[in-house]
């Protein structure tokens, strides 16, 4: 790859929209390169087919927070000023695009491990798209092609605010509550593991391995071209019909790769469970007459296999829709 | 000697039954298979869906299909793909099956089609990106295989 080819952009604090839209705009410009910024302002990014029902609108909403959807993959996550995100955009026709959807989120958070790495932090990939220190997730990745271009999009946390996103979840209190512990066991940042962070030095050591990987970038900042394009882009990715779409709530919540948190509703029938690396626990099913603990005590270690709790559901709740769409969830999706 | 249905081109560790048009255009993988004169359905090929991961969620976002366009999305391993429409024309079907359990294309590729479509210009058929014939649709594949080896 020639130096030149691809561009290295340090773009400081951005607004909440310019953040996203910025890596949207190069890419459907078909221009290459590494973005890294961060937030000056705190936010919920939505996946592609992310569920909006899975967030309190009305708890965001009271608390000022802003939306908005991606047009690359992942959950919703929370984004802020404690963040320092990295954005990879890469044209499809590169010989850096990867054909295997595994082998770009190896070749492209390499550099991400790596800093880790110089931090004193022994961290991983997870696949699908997660990045793991201590047994914790310490960063997530969404990805996609947008325009011509391949694009990665990342951050890693220094500091996260664990209340704010649990708080922001659609989901009965006690689940709220159990959402908060279970990110602050599963979930890692950098203040955690490391005694001093200076953002600049790691955002100077972040960009010397993606330059190390891109065999150079040349330094680029927010062209005129480039503002125009994200001006252009701007009402589409951020009208009412584009953050509306998304699928249907699955009623299963990821907290990191392994472990979800699942809620749902099955006409009368209330159920909650947690996925333990494959393996169902903590079920509690809430009939119309209390609690069903035979099923409860069925469920309870079961591996998420999608046939076998259909079989243990649909013996007890009948095979309704509803309650294949339960087994999906209880199998992880 | 073998009926056209049963006719299956392998290449490397994947298989192209030889009864439909397979869409080079910028390496969508999506094969083709005309129903009659005018009306052919519209899958991932079984390189797509091993290269890609499990799928796990897919939109249809157009009634109307127009040859380049992307007319569904696709999400698998957090990776969002726009597959582009190889021809133009009207859905007159949605495969409900496949939309609201993608991953049935991981399993069955070839069975596991998403629209139905009307063909509005059948010529399109006859596009250099749209291959049929067995030993350009291998050297395609070949140079497809190759692109992963160098990974």
């Amino acid at each position: 790859m020639r130096m030149g080819e691809f561009r290295l952009l340090e773009l400081g604090y951005m607004g909440w929209k310019q953040s996203q839209l910025v890596y949207h705009a190069l890419a459907e410009m078909g221009a290459g390169g590494v973005v890294l910024q961060r937030s000056a302002h705190t936010y919920f990014c939505l996946g592609m087919f992310s569920p909006l029902e899975d967030l309190d609108l009305g708890f965001v909403r009271r608390r000022g927070v802003p939306l908005f959807r991606r047009a690359i993959g992942g959950g919703t996550v929370l984004l802020d000023r404690e963040q320092l995100f990295y954005h990879v955009v890469v044209p499809r026709d590169s010989e850096l695009a990867p054909v295997r959807t595994s082998t770009l989120y190896r070749r492209f958070l390499k550099p991400v491990i790596q800093t880790y790495g110089e931090l004193g932090v022994k961290a991983t990939y997870r696949p699908a798209s997660d990045i793991v220190a201590e047994g914790r997730k310490v960063s997530g990745n969404g990805a996609g092609v947008v325009g011509d271009c391949l694009v990665l999009s990342g951050s890693m946390l220094l500091d996260f605010n664990f209340e704010l996103m649990a708080g922001a979840l659609n989901l009965p209190a006690h689940l709220r509550q159990r959402a908060l512990e279970l990110m602050r066991e599963r979930l890692g940042t950098l203040r955690m593991m490391v005694e001093e962070v200076d953002v600049h030095e790691l955002q100077e050591v972040l960009a010397g391995r993606f330059e190390d990987l891109f065999g150079g970038l040349e330094a680029g900042g927010l062209s005129l071209e480039l503002l125009r394009e994200m001006r252009r882009i701007e009402p589409r990715y951020t009208s009412h019909e584009w953050l509306r779409q998304g699928r249907k709530s699955n009623g299963l919540l990821k907290i990191a790769e392994g472990c979800y948190l699942v809620h749902l509703r099955l006409g009368g029938v209330e159920l909650s469970a947690e996925l333990h690396e494959g393996v169902v626990r903590r079920v509690r099913v809430q009939g119309e007459e209390g609690r069903m603990r035979e099923l409860e005590d069925a469920l309870e270690g079961c591996r998420a296999e999608r046939q076998k709790i259909l079989n243990i559901l649909a013996e007890r709740l009948g095979c309704a829709d509803d309650v294949v769409r339960a087994a999906q969830a209880l199998s992880g999706g | 000697m073998k009926s056209e249905a049963e006719q299956v081109l392998r290449v490397g560790d994947y298989e192209f039954p030889l009864d439909r048009y397979y869409c080079s255009y910028r390496n969508s993988h999506l094969w083709l298979r005309m129903l009659d004169d005018t009306t052919a359905e519209i899958g991932v090929d079984a390189f797509l869906s091993e290269t890609a991961g499990r799928f796990s969620y897919l939109s249809v976002g157009s009634e109307r299909l127009e040859r380049g366009r992307n007319f569904a999305t696709i999400e698998s391993a957090k990776f969002v793909s726009r597959l582009p429409a190889p021809v133009s024309g009207e859905v007159v079907e949605l495969n409900a099956e496949v939309v609201s359990n993608p991953s049935r294309i991981n399993e069955a590729p070839y069975h596991s089609w998403i629209v139905r479509v009307r063909l509005s210009s059948p010529e399109e058929l006859e596009g250099e990106h749209m291959l049929r014939d067995a030993e350009r649709l291998r050297a395609w594949i070949e140079r497809e295989i190759e692109r992963l080896e160098e990974e």
